[in-house]
């Protein structure tokens, strides 16, 4: 007999055996989460509107605050100068700039295509992983590679 | 399927930890979470 693996309201089933205290590890109570999100959402509008009103592009908050650059550093740069044909400057600022490019735009299109046949608006978790290892291959490749590029 | 309870905004708390990342390391991509079902809370709050 085949398990369900989820109860009739869409949420995963405890498993059988675990302690009832132990099947909801939410480390996060909801009033902190609230405060931690509502606070990176004032960070975030705050960050981008400072370098707005600059008339900048704003740069990662991890670059500011430490110096060293994130995952998409260069991504704008790289997409300019590839545009030159210039490859191998493109390559310098963010290697994997075509490859984010391309997943950013299958993931754009995809949810208008749903948005257009009026569906829910839904990304496969393989996603997240996808862009995961995307920005982890793409921060190494960043920080190991010339600081002339930074 | 979404998951889990909500902690923020319609996220869980893997959605709520993702946002923060992605705020600091990739501010463009902090819409993801919230079209990500494994980050987005089944057990909404009334």
């Amino acid at each position: 007999m085949v398990p369900r693996l989820l109860a009739e309201d869409g949420v995963n089933l405890p498993r059988p055996g675990v302690p009832a205290a132990w099947r909801r590890r939410l480390l996060i109570p909801p009033r902190l989460g609230r405060a931690i999100g509502w606070s990176g959402a004032g960070v975030y509008a705050g960050w981008n509107l400072y370098w707005l009103e600059q008339g900048r592009l704003p740069p990662a908050l991890f670059k500011g605050l430490t110096g060293w650059p994130a995952p998409t550093t260069g991504f704008t740069r790289a997409l300019l100068v590839l545009g030159r044909g210039q490859w191998a400057t493109s390559l310098g600022y963010n290697a994997l700039a075509v490859p984010m490019l391309l997943l950013l735009a299958g993931c754009l299109l995809r949810l208008a295509a749903q948005a257009c046949r009026g569906r829910r608006l839904c990304l496969p978790g393989s996603v997240l992983k996808l862009w995961g290892i995307l920005l982890v291959v793409a921060w190494v490749l960043k920080l190991t590679g010339s600081r002339a590029y930074w | 399927m979404p998951q889990g309870d909500e902690v923020f905004a319609g996220l869980n708390q893997t959605g709520l930890i993702v946002f923060i990342v992605l705020i600091f390391v990739c501010l463009p991509l902090c819409w993801l979470p919230w079209v990500i079902d494994g980050c987005k809370a089944a057990n909404k709050k009334p």
